[in-house]
């Protein structure tokens, strides 16, 4: 068992720092010469708190590259995360997590239909549609569970399925419907990438992810109350049917909106929430913000990877969470054998 | 004064009738016992009785209102069950699951007080497992597991708790040693239990199911007869009343 760090709230405290730190260190990783100190100057110049002596060139680079990148990648890191430890914990399985249960691969054919359609474009349009084919998805992933007998491996088996079902679709959709450029596009929305990042994806991102965060801790103590399934839940004053219902909703609307600007990334969900508990154990009130900004940490790092590693070239970011995380899954799987 | 009783309670799920037509009435302050062969209905009742499925047709009354109207949370201070084997995927420590007793007392988002943190100290003495609250609950035995539940329903601070046979898989010392626990109790008890002596041994009350119904209430000397046990068990047995009441079972009923 891993060993109880003292204070976990006092590494709650510390960690923000270690966010802040982790952006704008990210930042000066890549090909062009860039120190803290300069990521801070063209912060501050943006803010009008100071000014900055770098060629407009390298400002675009921070501020119109390089920030909004970053900052997507942990709040898509934080907002995984998230929904990692819901699901875990109200599906009652170590092993759920959006990507693993088919819910992202929903959201990513409901986003392209949108762009091959031509129904709506930009963040909104697009999140609209994940989130119709998020919820498709987890619907038929429960349904398909629930029909099956409801137990841990039905449910991640469920998954599987709705995630070979939907990334099929999506492959479908843009094969025969999309012209070259877009079906170079699948591979965005099959392996998830950050490369596009903008500052609207950063905005609309942020607001979902941290007030389903704000949303999920009011409601801490019903999720620790379903840690002996839902009849324990509700008999300990939870009213299960509507909370699991809310609290579901809120996920598959997460993972769409995060799916919609970043496509796919895969195992942030699954991996982190164990890592967060191994550090402050398992009452919600601080695995949540925990395993928020643990998701963030890991996603900026690994995204920072990602872009830099097979220089000049880009690796997606989601065969990078996966090269990290099918490790990390092994061992939650062994540990998850009882 | 705590009343539990169901009026005229049927449970038929998918149109299989499972619990038929139970009117009974649980004793303030009693340790009651609810027997019956497997399948007679007795979990489906303990879950009908603890509001978490409602019945076809019928009440569940507590105090004289029906559990129907009432609020999860509100029901949840005055009324705890302890399932059969309840599992958990995460890892809990022991001081996590009985602090789960406390959830109904404080809002979702508050952190638990000092006072919380003395009803569950005090829980977990009362059910014995004080030195155990840091253990892990997967590392615990079987009774270790049912003490640990039992714990975390005192911390609901119940007026009445409903345990659903919490002495299978235990051996016969921690049978007896949990069924006195329970019997110390000052709450209202009603134990589903599958051992007919020690029904008999420690119950103030028992109601005897089968088929779904209530065939026999009263105190068990009065209900365990050799009759009542050939019918309902299809077992011969002698019924000795010399020492309390102990049961002799002879064989299967010819």
């Amino acid at each position: 068992m891993p060993v109880r760090l003292p204070r976990p709230a006092l590494m709650l405290a510390g960690a923000p720092l270690l966010v802040l730190v982790s952006v704008a260190g990210a930042i000066t990783v890549g090909p062009s010469d860039l120190s803290i100190a300069d990521v801070y100057g063209v912060v501050a110049d943006r803010a009008g708190l100071g000014s900055t002596d770098l060629t407009l060139l390298q400002q675009s680079i921070v501020w119109d590259l390089r920030l909004p990148r970053t900052l997507l990648a942990g709040i898509c890191g934080a907002g995984l995360a998230i929904c990692g430890v819901i699901l875990q914990s109200l599906l009652r399985n170590p092993l759920a997590d959006p990507f693993v249960l088919g819910i992202s691969s929903g959201a990513s054919t409901g986003a392209v239909s949108i762009v091959v359609l031509g129904i709506g474009s930009g963040a909104i349009g697009l999140s609209t549609g994940a989130f119709a084919g998020a919820l498709a998805s987890f619907g038929l992933v429960l349904l398909l569970a629930s029909l099956a007998g409801g137990t841990t491996d039905r449910l991640v088996l469920a998954g599987i399925a709705a995630t070979q079902l939907f990334s099929a679709l999506t492959s479908f959709i843009v094969f025969t419907a999309a012209d070259a450029e877009q079906t170079r596009g699948v591979l965005f929305w099959l392996l998830g990438s950050l490369s596009s990042a903008s500052w609207t994806d950063v905005l609309v991102c942020a607001v979902v992810v941290l007030g389903g965060l704000v949303c999920c801790i009011a409601g801490a103590g019903w999720l620790d109350a379903f840690a002996f399934g839902n009849d324990a839940a509700a008999s300990l004053g939870v009213d299960v049917v509507r909370i699991r219902a809310v609290l579901l909703v809120l996920t598959a609307l997460m993972t769409a909106v995060i799916v919609a600007t970043s496509g796919a990334i895969g195992f942030v969900g699954l991996v982190l929430p164990h890592l967060a508990r191994a550090l402050v154990g398992v009452g919600h009130r601080l695995l949540l913000p925990a395993t928020a900004l643990l998701g963030a940490i890991f996603l900026i790092w690994v995204d920072t990877a990602a872009r830099t590693m097979i220089d000049p070239e880009e690796l997606p970011v989601g065969v990078a969470t996966a090269l990290v995380g099918v490790p990390a899954f092994a061992l939650v799987l062994m540990r998850a054998r009882r | 004064m705590t009343t539990l009783e169901t009026e005229r309670v049927c449970w038929a799920p998918r149109g299989r009738l499972v619990v038929d037509d139970v009117s009974l009435q649980v004793e303030d302050g009693a340790t009651v016992g609810l027997l019956g062969p497997n399948g007679s209905g007795k979990s489906s009742l303990i879950r009908i009785l603890a509001g978490l499925r409602p019945p076809s047709s019928g009440d569940v009354l507590l105090d004289g209102s029906p559990l129907a109207g009432m609020s999860r949370r509100r029901l949840a201070r005055r009324l705890a069950v302890v399932e059969q084997e309840p599992a958990t995927s995460q890892d809990l420590r022991v001081r996590d699951v009985v602090a789960l007793g406390r959830v109904p007392h404080r809002p979702a988002w508050a952190p638990d007080s000092a006072q919380d943190r003395a009803v569950v100290e005090e829980a977990a003495a009362h059910a014995g497992i004080a030195d155990r609250l840091d253990q892990r609950f997967s590392t615990l035995s079987g009774g270790e597991r049912q003490r640990t539940q039992i714990a975390r329903a005192l911390a609901q601070e119940p007026e009445i708790l409903l345990l659903d046979e919490p002495t299978n898989h235990l051996d016969v010392r921690h049978q007896l040693a949990l069924l006195a626990l329970v019997r110390r109790m000052p709450m209202t008890c009603l134990v589903a239990l599958h051992d007919l002596n020690l029904a008999a041994a420690y119950c103030d009350q028992v109601f005897v199911l089968s088929h779904g119904r209530v065939v026999a209430g009263g105190a068990p000397a009065e209900v365990l007869t050799e009759s009542l046990i050939a019918e309902v068990y299809g077992v011969r047995a002698r019924v000795h009343h010399d020492d309390g009441v102990v049961i002799r079972f002879l064989g299967p009923v010819s």
